[in-house]
């Protein structure tokens, strides 16, 4: 209650300050980015030879250049570039025509609807087998199960989805394989993603849970009765998880950005299927929204981090204010 | 009776209970829950009458319904559908009407096309001469004629409306495949692509085909088309879905999973899994030869500049080998730059037979008695097998002494280089494509001097080209392209491989299909009585 009481007396300006300071860190994010993406795909090639065809001619090209403005200096184009991100606008796709990011946008609750997902099964499996793996970590099944965790964890996630294909769609057909419209539809999409990314959270929360059953207040409330299963989940478990939610941030912002290959599998229309196609057509407008958008989703799911971290563990919001 | 538990069995039944019970009860919970969540989705749904089709094609248009900005693959899958040109080609590759019932050559400049009546568009707007005319227009304005089409139609000077459903067209010079060019140009609604323009178009495309656009992107990831309500083709089945599925293993996944109806580019070793299971298999006919080009003009210095030595690769590659075990017989070996089928295509050439010793004989001839190293740039992945196919080629080249390094790139960089005519390699990959006018003319017009920054530049060559660009007659006209492919199969300008076709599955649910200049009209398939 102590700490609460500290939290709500914290001055309005310091908030103020940190929310500033997060914002500044987020514009110069934001520009680092968009300057990088600029000069890095220019670097990638011409988009336009890629739209032209290979019918065109040298002359048709250098029109059609001139038409984008991409015959200007770099310099130049650099300028209306920024000039244009300071109003959101990213230009129109070269490919459809289609404001890039509005298209960025449309695409990004399918993203979210299977970020959600795989970090829901993520946790449904880290959580408890991490516990399980944490409460006794010496007995022989649990050194067995830790050597399939680590071996999972060397396994990529397109790998896993082209087997769980193979076998639930292919042979039983069980479960389709092509976008999210049907609930079936989210089955092994979520699972591809959490076979890569529980793994490592297993381990992380089996090692925090192994460490807080050692621990002097665990050993005194088992001397005075109390059952290990209490133990564990009413004690261990919730000091482990705090430890994890570092990662479990990291993990979230690699789903925003990391599950191009899921999305191209599945069909899954999001902002990964996106990345991937406008790759193959060098779409610089959309390619630079996608940049800014992810940027901004990772940095939204990072604050998200810091605040739970700080509702989690009260000697942080002690530290700060 | 009561069972008698030993004393023994019991003490180890308890130490083990005692040692994983904790375990045993976890999973068993765990497990009760997963089934509990999992139930209700395994349980199939009470089958519905299909209403829709399936169909897994490579790739949406990438410049969605603005069909300006393409011709052919994939983008034709797509447009076909929702679009229709003045002109079409039949299943064997001969042009026919399509909103045009027919045309007469006035003169030879000039052209009249008779349109079709009571055409409509998808919103209801009639189609007429006046419409025709106002999409030719804008091809020609300053925007429209930088597009792919646009740059296509060039050799149109002029298009006027000489009726409500008559069209004269004047070209700038004789060009008998202007019915053949038509094709490719679908009739947009010039009122709303004007006030819309080319970008909002796209997104909610309005034309005459079977189909119209619902959405380009549906929650499965596809793009949805529903009938046209005023189509002068109407479709049977009344919904389709194409699937954008670029990569292979999910195309061949979601189809022998029967996820889709149909499926494009299928690789040639499935071909009997699909049979087993019941589908269709269809080969291409409309096919382009594949192989790599050589870059002569680039590489003035280099062995390849001369004729015997660009003879003697192609003598040394066992391309019936290649055919028969890599492609399993479904591409066969080239034996000029087009395929069977194609106006131009001459039957009196062979392919060049797998004699090495005659590849040596001309090396040697050549002056290259101990052979030569030299280099290719190759985009992988654009047919099936390819990478067996070039290192095949490669393991036969070196048979005869020649050391063949293949640099592998993307397409976008290949482009850039075909288009500069840059090549660091003495050849490339590159395919004579007779699509989209089935004539021979038009691959061949890219492996001469009238390439933009050509590759292989045969002066001698030119006058018989610009002849069979301009005479009318299809008589002449065949024999002079004739004449052409003998020239160029001695000429060698590419190491000739396969006639290259798409395979397509079928699922057995469904009939009517066939393929029109690589395109299934998805309007005449229906749902087989049987489903």
């Amino acid at each position: 209650m102590k700490e609460i009481s500290q939290f709500s007396k914290i001055p309005y300006w310091q908030i103020l300050e940190r929310i500033t300071k997060s914002l500044g860190n987020l514009i110069i994010l934001l520009f680092g980015i968009t300057t990088f993406m600029f000069f890095a795909l220019r670097m990638a090639g011409d988009p336009i030879t890629v739209l032209a065809g290979e019918n065109a001619s040298v002359e048709l090209i250098a029109e059609i250049n001139k038409q984008y403005g991409f015959d200007q200096p770099l310099i130049v184009q650099y300028q209306f570039y920024i000039l244009n991100i300071l109003r959101l606008d990213f230009g129109v796709s070269l490919s459809t025509g289609q404001p890039a990011l509005t298209y960025v946008l449309s695409q990004v609750p399918a993203t979210l609807l299977l970020a959600f997902l795989g970090m829901s099964v993520t946790l449904a499996i880290s959580v408890p087998v991490g516990a399980w793996l944490g409460m006794k970590p010496d007995a022989l099944s649990r050194r067995l199960a830790s050597g399939i965790v680590f071996f999972m964890q060397g396994l990529p996630g397109f790998v896993t989805a082209l087997l769980l294909i193979q076998v639930f769609v292919v042979q039983l057909m069980w479960f389709p394989s092509l976008g999210y419209s049907q609930v079936k539809a989210w089955i092994l999409p979520s699972i591809s993603l959490a076979s890569f990314l529980a793994p490592k959270l297993v381990r992380m929360i089996s090692a925090n849970v192994s460490e807080a059953m050692r621990e002097e207040y665990i050993r005194t409330a088992r001397s005075i009765g109390a059952s290990e299963w209490s133990l564990l989940w009413r004690e261990a478990v919730p000091n482990a998880m705090l430890g994890a939610v570092a990662l479990i941030g990291t993990q979230f912002a690699f789903l925003f950005a990391g599950a191009v290959i899921i999305e191209v599998l599945f069909l899954w229309p999001g902002i990964g299927l996106l990345l991937f196609r406008s790759a193959q057509t060098l779409d610089f407008p959309v390619l630079q929204a996608i940049a800014f958008v992810i940027a901004i989703l990772v940095f939204i799911v990072n604050s998200l981090i810091n605040a739970t971290f700080s509702f989690l563990d009260p000697r942080l919001q002690r530290n700060t204010s | 009776m009561p069972q008698v538990m030993c004393p023994s069995t019991k003490l180890i039944k308890h130490a083990l209970w005692k040692q994983y019970g904790d375990t045993y009860r976890f999973f068993k919970r765990s497990l009760g829950v997963f089934l509990l969540l999992t139930h209700h989705l395994l349980v199939p749904a009470q089958a519905a009458e299909r209403q829709t089709l399936r169909m897994g094609i490579t790739s949406l248009p990438p410049t969605y319904g603005n069909p300006y900005g393409a011709t052919g693959l994939p983008g034709a899958l797509t447009w076909q559908q929702i679009y229709d040109g003045l002109t079409e080609l039949d299943e064997n590759g001969h042009v026919r009407g399509a909103l045009s019932t027919g045309w007469e050559l006035v003169d030879p400049f000039t052209w009249r096309f008779h349109l079709r009546k009571n055409v409509h568009y998808s919103n209801g707007m009639p189609f007429d001469a006046r419409k025709a005319k106002a999409v030719f227009d804008w091809l020609q304005s300053d925007v429209g004629r930088i597009t792919i089409v646009g740059n296509e139609i060039k050799v149109i000077d002029k298009v006027t409306a000489s009726g409500e459903y008559e069209l004269v067209i004047h070209t700038r010079q004789p060009d008998p495949i202007l019915p053949n060019r038509l094709g490719i140009v679908m009739m947009v609604e010039p009122g709303i692509w004007r006030d819309e323009g080319p970008g909002a178009y796209s997104r909610k495309p309005v034309g005459t085909g079977s189909y119209v656009i619902d959405t380009w992107q549906n929650m499965n990831g596809a793009a949805k088309l529903v009938a046209n309500p005023y189509a002068w083709r109407p479709p049977h089945i009344p919904v389709v879905e194409i699937f954008p599925l670029n990569d292979h293993a999910s195309r061949f996944q979601a189809a022998i999973s029967r996820q889709l109806d149909l499926a494009q580019s299928i690789r040639p070793e499935e071909i009997d899994i699909f049979k087993k299971r019941g589908f269709d298999v269809y080969v291409d006919q409309t096919k382009q030869i594949i192989g790599l080009a050589f870059d002569v003009v680039g590489h003035p210095n280099s062995p390849i500049s001369d004729k015997r030595v660009r003879q003697a690769l192609n003598y040394a590659v066992d391309k019936r080998a290649i055919s028969k075990f890599i492609t399993y017989g479904t591409h066969p070996p080239a034996s000029q730059g087009a395929a069977p089928g194609v106006f131009g295509y001459n039957n009196s050439l062979s392919p060049y037979p797998y004699d090495p010793e005659k590849a040596r004989d001309l090396l040697v001839e050549a002056g290259y008695p101990d052979g030569f190293s030299m280099s290719a740039t190759v985009v992988i992945g654009t047919y099936a097998n390819d990478v067996e196919i070039y290192q095949k080629v490669q393991q036969d080249l070196a048979a005869i002494n020649v050391s063949i390094t293949i640099h592998s790139t993307i397409f976008s960089d290949w482009i850039q280089q075909y288009i500069k005519g840059k090549w660091q390699t003495e050849a490339f990959s590159l395919a004579w494509n007779a699509t989209p006018y089935n004539d021979a003319i038009r691959p061949m017009e890219y492996f001469s001097c009238k390439k933009s920054r050509p590759f292989f530049c045969k002066k001698s060559m030119m006058k018989e080209l610009d002849r069979a660009a301009t005479e009318l007659d299809p008589k002449k006209r065949e024999q002079i392209l004739f004449d052409l492919q003998r020239k160029f199969h001695e000429e060698a300008p590419q190491l000739f491989l396969l006639e290259y076709g798409h395979i397509w599955v079928a699922s057995q649910e469904i009939t009517g299909f066939s393929l029109r200049d690589r395109v299934p009209p998805l309007n005449e398939i229906q749902f087989s009585e049987k489903q």
